[in-house]
């Protein structure tokens, strides 16, 4: 935040300074003054009764370690940020050369948009996506497909059964009651 | 109420459109019919709360019977109850919007719109249905006209799609009839839903007969792997056939599995339970995997179809009261929501002429009211809270976590996973179609939607938004219904 602060308000020459038209009218400036006032008094707000589920005001022990701490970082940070960018001056760029590889993990977010996307386009999208699709196609409605001209081809061979030959006619005929005589021997047998 | 006016109207309906000439007139006296039929559910559905709130604890109310075959005990029963007030509610919606959006069907209007009728009262009647024959009866007048539909006004390999969807929806009902049979021969003599379910069913009968009912009706509703007609059936389908086949004609499936297996063999199902819910879980995550790969908006949209009717499935598969609400929610929702996505489809097909995903982009800045229908049906897809998706979803997830066995836990997380996979490929699609640069320069010409289309996507938007903001207004509607049921299915479990 401080970085920002320093870099946007304090030592560079605006580029677009000759663009400046002021802080703006009334209506942008008030909303900025009430937000700033309330994020100053917004602790002294008592609605601690608000926020329990019994109703009571909320209790909270104050260990100094937990409070002295978070406020000694930050002021670090802020001195950090000071010593950097409120004068202009090539510290911040020796030390990203310094830690070359801190800084470029952190200004590439740790790498996470990228983890991401490996884990969408290349795991995802490549690896489940694509195969269950093509299962889809080939093999679950293959094999709908092959249960349908299985079905036509054993029709087709059937459809030749009926030829109209009368010869034809006769082989089946004869061929049946060979058949079934057959079955009649075995089964007298 | 005269439950046969659900019948009648569109009887009357398709009977002006025969006689009438020119799309002019046939397109009105079709949208005066869906009108009525809107207007008609939603008197009936006034109706059956004055009746609960007058006392009435009848599980189905509005009954009547009429002998159908004597001699081998048929009857021609009806009656409503929540579920079915739902399922009524969610087909006048469809329909409407059905209607509308084929405005402007120039070739065959008459057939065209005629057969859609006829599709209408198919399911207006299995909604009502008391006897499984009659269900059966109703189930098949749905089914035939889904083929003409296709095979006729359809686009790509439509003589293909056509048979291939008419080939395995009559094998799911060559099932189903096996299962009325065992049924039938049970001991009651009789294919009365009420009856038969007052009697148990031997559980060794439940046993054999209940596959054959549930992956019978299943067929229906994309019971994995007999789900490949859906990719290949809406894609050639026109776009109110589309929403119909998805919209109503996959709920018939649900219901199916429901109302006759789940209803009248409890026992069996709690036998068949796990096999359910894995074929439930490899639908829902599979068929959304499946769907990232999809570059047609339609296969996209009904890949998804199969990955949502998984939710219907798991949920009936649970055999727990939350989870059996959840499948009904989640069948009128998704009702709503894949017409209301085709219907944005056919909008964006009728401009482009491609329904590609590369060869659109930033149709947002060309066709804002289409964009938006479009986005808002993928939002409500995803399941985003405040639109019906998330309650529906929401309600299986909830049901399904209250089965404690291992396997159910991993079917619900898979389940619940599903939902990022949707959020991908559903904002991946509308990213690249909606936003971002106008691919083709040709499509700044085009015109936003038409009267009858806004008409149409605020029907089902409305229904959507209602649903999801109020959702009270549907469950209080289904929850006796499935109350009256759940007791059946817990004593037989």
């Amino acid at each position: 935040m401080f970085r920002l602060y320093y870099n946007i308000f304090w030592n560079k020459q605006d580029a677009h300074l000759h663009d400046f038209h002021g802080e703006g009218p009334i209506s942008m400036k008030l909303p900025l003054i009430i937000l700033g006032t309330l994020s100053i008094v917004v602790g002294f707000i008592p609605f601690a009764h608000y926020i329990t589920p019994t109703g009571k005001p909320g209790e909270m022990h104050l260990d100094l370690m937990f409070s002295i701490a978070p406020v000694l970082i930050g002021v670090v940070g802020i001195a950090v940020a000071t010593m950097f960018y409120k004068s202009q001056n090539e510290k911040a760029d020796k030390v990203a050369t310094q830690l070359n590889g801190l800084y470029k993990a952190a200004y590439r977010k740790f790498y996470i948009d990228e983890v991401y996307l490996f884990i969408t386009k290349k795991v995802i999208f490549n690896l489940i996506g694509r195969p269950a699709a093509w299962f889809d196609r080939n093999i679950v409605d293959g094999f709908m497909n092959a249960l349908g001209n299985t079905t036509v081809s054993f029709s087709a061979s059937l459809k030749d059964m009926q030829s109209g030959k009368v010869q034809e006619y006769a082989l089946y005929f004869i061929a049946g009651v060979i058949g079934l005589s057959l079955i009649g021997i075995y089964l007298w047998m | 109420m005269n439950l046969n006016l659900l019948i009648i109207i569109p009887a009357i309906t398709a009977l002006g459109i025969v006689f009438s000439s020119g799309l002019k007139q046939v397109r009105f006296v079709a949208f005066a019919g869906a009108v009525i039929q809107l207007v008609l559910s939603f008197v009936l559905l006034f109706l059956f709360q004055q009746e609960r709130n007058a006392g009435n604890n009848e599980q189905f109310i509005f009954q009547a019977t009429y002998n159908w075959f004597p001699s081998i005990n048929i009857n021609y029963h009806i009656g409503v109850d929540g579920i079915s007030i739902a399922m009524i509610l969610l087909t006048a919606f469809v329909v409407l919007a059905g209607v509308l959006v084929s405005w402007r069907q120039e070739k065959l209007s008459k057939e065209f719109f005629l057969l859609l009728t006829v599709l209408s009262a198919g399911a207006y009647g299995y909604f009502i249905a008391l006897d499984l024959f009659t269900l059966f009866f109703f189930l098949e007048v749905a089914v035939i006209p889904k083929f003409l539909l296709i095979g006729i006004w359809g686009s790509g390999k439509k003589e293909y799609s056509a048979m291939k969807l008419a080939l395995m929806l009559m094998g799911g009902s060559a099932l189903v009839l096996v299962g009325m049979i065992g049924v039938y021969f049970s001991g009651t003599n009789s294919l009365d839903l009420i009856t038969n379910a007052q009697s148990s069913i031997a559980e060794e009968t439940q046993r054999i007969f209940f596959p054959f009912l549930f992956v019978g009706f299943g067929i229906f509703t994309a019971l994995f792997p007999f789900h490949t007609w859906v990719p290949d059936g809406h894609s050639s389908a026109p776009t109110a056939a589309s929403m119909f086949l998805a919209g109503i004609s996959m709920k018939l499936g649900g219901y199916g599995c429901l109302r006759a297996a789940v209803y009248l063999m409890p026992e069996a199902a709690a036998y068949y339970q796990p096999v359910i819910i894995i074929l439930s879980a490899i639908a829902i995550i599979y068929g959304a995997f499946a769907t990232l790969m999809q570059t047609d908006l339609k296969y996209i949209n009904a890949y998804s179809s199969v990955s949502h009717c998984g939710f219907v499935l798991l949920g009936i598969g649970m055999l727990n009261q939350t989870a059996i609400n959840g499948a009904v929610l989640q069948m009128v929702s998704h009702g709503l929501m894949t017409a209301l996505f085709f219907a944005a489809i056919g909008m964006v097909y009728d401009r482009t002429h491609t329904r590609m995903v590369k060869d659109i982009g930033g149709l947002l800045k060309v066709m804002p009211f289409i964009a938006t229908v479009f986005i808002l049906a993928g939002l409500c897809s995803l399941g985003l809270p405040g639109l019906s998706g998330f309650v529906a979803e929401m309600t299986v997830f909830m049901g399904s976590w209250q089965n404690p066995e291992t396997l159910y836990r991993v079917a619900t997380i898979l389940a619940c996973a599903s939902i990022v996979v949707t959020a991908v490929y559903i904002l991946r699609a509308a990213g690249k179609t909606m936003f971002g640069p106008i691919v083709n320069q040709e499509h700044l010409s085009f015109t936003d939607a038409a009267w009858n289309e806004r008409l149409a996507a605020i029907v089902l938007l409305a229904a959507i938004l209602i649903m999801g903001i109020a959702p009270f207004v549907v469950t209080d509607i289904i929850y006796p219904g499935t109350e009256v049921m759940m007791q059946k299915i817990i004593v037989h479990q």
